[in-house]
C-alpha cells in the first residue's frame, strides 16, 4: 500500500509537473549565498554544533558543515541556518 | 495587535545544559516550543537559545522529559505589559475603555439649569452661554472656573441683578435674581359705579366713594351704585372732591333660559380591546410587517397612527416606521326618564349660564317655568336667580 502511494504520488510528479517537495515530502533545500540556508521538509535535529549540522530526512539524511553556524528558527518542517555556509551535503536514499 | 503571544510581547534568553541536546530541541518543535537563535556555546557542552516567555512554562515540561537542566538569562521586549498575551484580554480591554469613557462623559457638560429667571432673561442667558461655549456636550476643562463665568454672565446679560453659578457635577445651575422695578401707580379718573344688570341688591362694600343704594332695593341698569363725589351733602357742588369710586355691589339678577333634551341619547365608547401594528416606509409605499390590520378585527375602531423615532440625548432620530394603535368602539344608546332628564337640563342650563357670568357669580335657585314634551324631546324653560356683582365703572356725568 505504501508502496502503491508512493508511485502514485512519483506518477503525479512526472506527469502533473507538481513540485516533488509537495507530493513526497522530500525536502527543499534554498542558500543566500553562504549566509543561509532554509531547509523545507526536514524530520528533526540529529547533531548540531558550531561546525556541523546534521539533519534528518524523510529519506536520508542532510548534513550543512561551516563556521559559526546558529539555527535562526526552527518550526515543525522548517529550519533556518545562519552563518559561513561551506557544503551542504544529501546523504543516504535512493 | 490580537495575535496570541506576538514575539515584541517578550523573548527570554536561556542555557540549556544536558545529555541530548538534539533530542531535546526535537521535542521543543513537536511540544510547538518556538525556538529561533540557537547556538552552541563556545565550549561546545552547552545551547544558548530564545524563546517566548508565554512558552516558559510548556518548555520546563519539555525540559523535564528530556533531562535537561535550563537557566534563564536576559528578558527582552514588553514582558511587563503580557496580559496582553492573555485569554480575557478582550474582556480587560473592555473594562479599561469603559472605565476611561466614563471619566471622559462625567468631564463633560450635560445640562443647564437656569432658576429664578423669567423667559426673555433665561434665553438671553442660555444665548450667552452657548456663545461662550457653556452648552450640553462640550468638556468641562475648557471652561474657565464658576466664580470667573458667575462675574462674567452677572456683567454681561442685562437685566438681572446678581446670577450665580454653581456647578454639580456635570450640570450648571444659575441662579438669577432679577430686577424689579416699582411699578408705577395706575392713575385713574374720577368715576362711578353703575348697576350693569337689573336686580335687588344683597351686598354693598365700598372701598372708596360713597354708596348711593342700600340693601334690599331694586336697581336698573345704569343707575349709580357708588358715587366718586364725596363731601358733604350740603356743600356746594363745587367743593366735592371727585374720586375713583371702588367697591363691588353684589346684586340677585334673573336669567332666563330654554333647554331641550333628547329622551335618548347615543354615543361612542372604548371597549378597551386595542390593537397595535407597525409598517414600514419606504418608497412611499407602507408595508405591514407586524401585529395586523383592525379591519378585519373591530366593526368600529379609532385609529391613531404616530411615527417612531429614537430618542437621543440631543436629537431625536426619525424612524421610516409607523405605529397605528386601534381601539375597538361601540355605539351605546341610553334613555332617560322624564325627572332624570329635568335634572340634567337644569344642571347644564347652570353650567352654560355660569360660563358667560364672571367668575364670582353664584346660582341660588333654579325653577322651570314651562315644559314641553314634543318628537322625543323635552323641552324646558328655567328660571335661574344669581348673585354676581353688577357694578361696572362709568364716568361721572355733571348735574345728575
Amino acid at each position: 500500500m505504501k508502496r502503491l502511494s508512493r508511485r502514485v504520488n512519483k506518477w503525479l510528479t512526472r506527469g502533473m509537473e507538481v513540485p516533488a517537495d509537495v507530493t513526497m515530502g522530500v525536502p527543499r533545500v534554498t542558500m543566500i549565498g553562504h549566509l543561509h540556508v532554509y531547509i523545507e521538509n526536514h524530520r528533526g535535529i540529529l547533531s548540531f554544533s558550531h561546525q556541523r549540522v546534521h539533519l534528518r530526512l524523510a529519506e536520508g539524511e542532510l548534513e550543512v558543515t561551516g563556521e559559526n553556524l546558529i539555527i535562526k528558527a526552527i518550526l515543525p518542517e522548517e529550519l533556518i541556518l545562519e552563518g559561513t555556509i561551506q557544503q551542504v551535503t544529501h546523504k543516504g536514499g535512493e | 495587535m490580537f495575535k496570541k503571544n506576538p514575539d515584541w510581547l517578550g523573548l527570554v534568553e536561556m542555557k540549556v545544559e544536558g545529555d541530548h541536546l538534539e533530542s531535546f530541541i526535537n521535542q521543543c518543535v513537536a511540544n510547538k516550543v518556538v525556538l529561533s537563535e540557537i547556538r552552541r556555546t563556545s565550549r561546545g557542552d552547552k545551547l544558548q537559545a530564545t524563546i517566548r516567555i508565554s512558552d516558559v512554562k510548556s518548555l520546563r515540561k519539555v525540559a523535564k522529559e528530556t533531562n535537561v537542566s535550563v537557566r534563564f538569562g536576559r528578558r527582552r521586549g514588553f514582558y511587563v505589559i503580557r496580559w496582553l498575551g492573555q485569554r480575557r484580554f478582550g474582556f480587560v480591554f473592555g473594562a479599561l475603555v469603559f472605565c476611561v469613557l466614563l471619566i471622559l462623559l462625567s468631564q463633560m457638560v450635560w445640562r443647564i439649569d437656569i432658576e429664578g429667571a423669567s423667559p426673555g432673561i433665561e434665553h438671553e442667558i442660555r444665548e450667552w452661554a452657548t456663545e461662550v461655549g457653556l452648552e450640553p456636550g462640550q468638556p468641562q476643562w475648557q471652561l474657565p472656573p464658576e466664580a470667573e463665568i458667575q462675574q462674567r454672565v452677572t456683567e454681561e446679560v442685562p437685566g438681572a441683578t446678581w446670577i450665580g453659578v454653581e456647578r454639580r457635577g456635570t450640570s450648571y445651575h444659575f441662579h438669577v435674581v432679577e430686577q424689579h422695578l416699582a411699578e408705577e401707580e395706575e392713575h385713574v379718573d374720577p368715576r362711578n359705579l353703575v348697576a350693569a344688570k337689573n336686580g335687588v341688591i344683597r351686598d354693598i362694600f365700598v372701598e372708596h366713594g360713597s354708596a348711593e343704594v342700600s340693601l334690599n332695593t331694586y336697581v336698573e341698569r345704569g343707575d349709580v351704585l357708588v358715587s366718586g363725589r364725596i363731601g358733604r351733602e350740603e356743600s356746594d357742588e363745587d367743593e366735592r372732591e371727585e374720586i375713583a369710586a371702588i367697591g363691588e355691589v353684589r346684586a340677585e339678577t334673573w336669567y332666563r333660559g330654554t333647554i331641550a333634551l333628547p329622551f335618548k341619547i347615543s354615543g361612542e365608547v372604548f371597549t378597551g380591546e386595542r390593537t397595535r401594528s407597525l409598517a414600514l416606509q419606504m418608497f412611499g409605499e407602507e408595508w405591514l410587517f407586524w401585529g395586523q390590520n383592525a379591519e378585519r378585527l373591530y366593526e368600529n375602531y379609532e385609529s391613531e397612527t404616530t411615527q417612531l423615532y429614537i430618542p437621543l440625548y440631543f436629537v431625536d432620530i426619525p424612524l421610516p416606521i409607523e405605529r397605528t394603535s386601534y381601539d375597538e368602539k361601540v355605539i351605546v344608546e341610553r334613555s332617560y326618564e322624564e325627572d332624570e332628564l329635568i335634572e340634567i337640563a337644569k344642571h347644564l342650563g347652570q353650567r352654560q349660564l355660569l360660563r358667560s357670568l364672571a367668575s364670582d357669580a353664584e346660582v341660588i335657585s333654579a325653577n322651570i317655568l314651562q315644559e314641553q314634551t314634543d318628537n322625543g324631546k323635552v323641552k324646558l324653560s328655567i328660571h335661574y336667580e344669581v348673585e354676581e356683582d353688577i357694578a361696572i365703572e362709568a364716568p361721572i356725568t355733571q348735574g345728575d
